[in-house]
């Protein structure tokens, strides 16, 4: 297995790959990252997901359905293919597709490959207030932390033949609070905390933070490459 | 000395590194003194240990609950990790400290919830019925539970307020009606070096040093890598519905198999309400019983289902004479996980492995 990136690192790949991919139409470029991203699917916990598949072809169709002349105005060109279906249209919703794919690979990248506590620390890293951040790590624990919940529940209740209902499990669920908890053991007694769960950058972060920061770059300069942020291959 | 806390209704007054100790039977309001004292006290000045368990924990890894206080803190990462090195080795505990807290048997997590802590303690510790107490601490310590008053500066006694008290110096007498030839439970290697055989009627009581959670395996609950027989049919891999029938397992962790809201959603018969003390409790809601009243309602429920083996992990002292005398009379084999001596005379064998 490759080595492990540090969370901070992936958060910023994450956020330097999404301002590139906004900044650029070229679907060149947009193509070779989302190649790139794909290298993500290499890690043994990230698998690839059927519900982006639902979530990237909803925001094509969409986009469509709104403004189905928006393509042949963008690249003021028309070249009919499957009936009103042109190839700008085609051309127009792969770039779409291109970035949707980058974003949401990095986004899951950053969020399976890491724990809660973890991304709290990155985001106190990028100076968000500490009491902010561990609210907002702790919003990825709610799935496991339910999922949990519903195990012991069920496992209860089978071994004590009985069945539970649903309006049942669902009150159950709604006992699992920490904010108790959290004073107790006192989270934020003073006004900075530390992390034990932040590593050092190593070489390899430093690498992949750089290779972030080029594709920022490279996005920047297409602009002035192909004279406006759409490349156009009908002109 | 410094004055710490000013407990008018018991004419007592705590200074700074004294020790009080409060006691009291089942159901006294002993966590709710505890809980008082601890609204009186300056926030953040002391470490509070909550008897629900799982309200102990963050959710996270043994390592980041470890570290969660000394984060607080604002102690550095490096140290932090020296501390919980240290500390561990010290204790001799979790060998895998990246395992999930919910992944631990109620033994460990007992043991957690105070380790967590001991590792960076206030100067004061309340602290309700922790594993044990911790001796070599110097600060103020308000504890409930079964312990020496001879350590403690003071001790409050609360009084009784049920009106049928458990019947605690009447020995009962049991028949131990036990059939030698019939083996109604053989456990074999779940654990290494773990295996003994239980016969029809009998009771015994387990305990281990293991940290594997044994009744859990028994149970069904956890995955076990040996053999476990119900009357020499192999039960290992049955389903838990199957198993449930043959084994009644009451948990030690209370909240883990409680699902209904008010005592009377359990459908207890009377007498089996009464015998576990939790008669003329039917309509209060579960969340209002005390800890010990609500191990009880477990047993209360398992005993519902006439299971011809009743499991019992860490059970409760407070009605176990009388509850123990109707399993006998029903000829029910009984099994507990404890590692108290209190039991001891009650059962037939004790296996200690």
């Amino acid at each position: 297995m490759p080595r492990q990136l540090a969370p901070l690192t992936k958060f910023l790949v994450f956020l330097l790959t999404t301002i590139a991919v906004l900044i650029s139409n070229d679907t060149r470029f947009l193509a070779l990252l989302a190649i790139l991203s794909m290298f993500i699917y290499l890690h043994p916990k990230v698998k690839p997901y059927i519900i982006f598949l639902g979530l990237i072809s909803c925001h094509l169709v969409i986009l469509y359905l709104i403004n189905p002349r928006y393509a042949v105005a963008l690249y003021h060109y028309n070249i009919s293919w499957i009936y009103d279906f042109t190839l700008q249209d085609a051309l127009y919703l792969l770039t779409i597709m291109l970035k949707d794919i980058v974003i949401l690979n990095f986004l899951t990248y950053f969020i399976i490959s890491s724990r809660p506590s973890e991304i709290s620390a990155s985001l106190v890293g990028l100076g968000v207030p500490y009491r902010l951040s561990y609210k907002i790590g702790q919003l990825f624990t709610l799935v496991p932390r339910l999922k949990n919940t519903d195990l012991k529940l069920k496992r209860a209740a089978t071994a004590q033949n009985r069945t539970v209902s649903k309006m049942a499990r669902i009150s159950f669920y709604l006992k699992v609070k920490q904010n108790k908890t959290l004073s107790m053991r006192h989270f934020g007694k003073k006004s900075h905390r530390t992390w034990s769960a932040i590593p050092t950058l190593s070489r390899l972060d430093h690498l992949v933070l750089l290779l972030a920061m080029i594709s920022v770059i490279i996005s920047i300069s297409l602009i002035f490459i192909n004279g406006s942020r759409l490349w156009n291959p009908f002109l | 000395m410094e004055k710490l806390l000013a407990l008018e209704a018991y004419h007592l007054d705590l200074d700074c590194g004294e020790k009080l100790l409060i006691k009291g039977p089942i159901a006294s309001g002993k966590t709710k003194l505890l809980n008082e004292i601890a609204t009186q006290l300056p926030t953040h000045q002391f470490d509070f240990l909550s008897q629900t368990l799982d309200e102990n924990f963050i959710f996270g890894t043994v390592a980041e609950n470890l570290a969660f206080n000394l984060e607080n803190d604002a102690i550095s990462p490096e140290e932090i990790s020296n501390r919980i090195h240290n500390f561990c080795k010290k204790y001799d505990v979790f060998e895998d400290l990246t395992s999930h807290v919910y992944d631990l048997s109620t033994a460990q997590k007992q043991r957690l919830a105070l380790l967590q802590i001991l590792i960076h303690p206030m100067t004061t510790l309340v602290l309700d019925e922790p594993l044990f107490l911790p001796t070599d601490y110097t600060g103020t310590l308000i504890v409930t539970g079964d312990f020496d008053e001879t350590l403690f500066d003071h001790v409050i006694c609360l009084p009784e307020h049920l009106t049928d008290a458990p019947s605690t110096d009447t020995q009962v007498v049991l028949k131990s009606d036990i059939n030698h030839d019939k083996a109604i439970l053989s456990v074999t290697e779940v654990v290494a070096d773990v295996s003994f055989t239980v016969y029809q009627g009998e009771k015994v009581s387990i305990s281990t040093t293991a940290n594997a959670p044994i009744a859990d395996m028994i149970a069904g609950f956890a995955k076990a890598s040996g053999e476990i027989d119900f009357y020499y049919e192999n039960i290992t891999h049955q389903t838990l519905d199957k198993r449930g029938r043959k084994i009644g397992y009451v948990m030690a962790n209370p909240d883990d198999m409680i699902f209904v809201k008010y005592v009377k959603d359990g459908l207890i018969s009377p007498d089996i309400l009464a015998l576990c003390g939790l008669k003329g409790l039917e309509d209060r809601a579960i969340d209002t019983l005390s800890f010990r009243q609500k191990k009880l309602f477990t047993i209360a429920c398992i005993l519902m289902q006439q299971t011809p083996i009743v499991l019992v992990d860490q059970p409760e002292f407070a009605y176990f004479q009388d509850i123990l005398a109707y399993l006998d009379d029903k000829g029910v084999t009984v099994i507990l996980t404890s590692a108290s001596d209190l039991f001891t005379p009650l059962m037939d064998r004790k296996e200690v492995f």
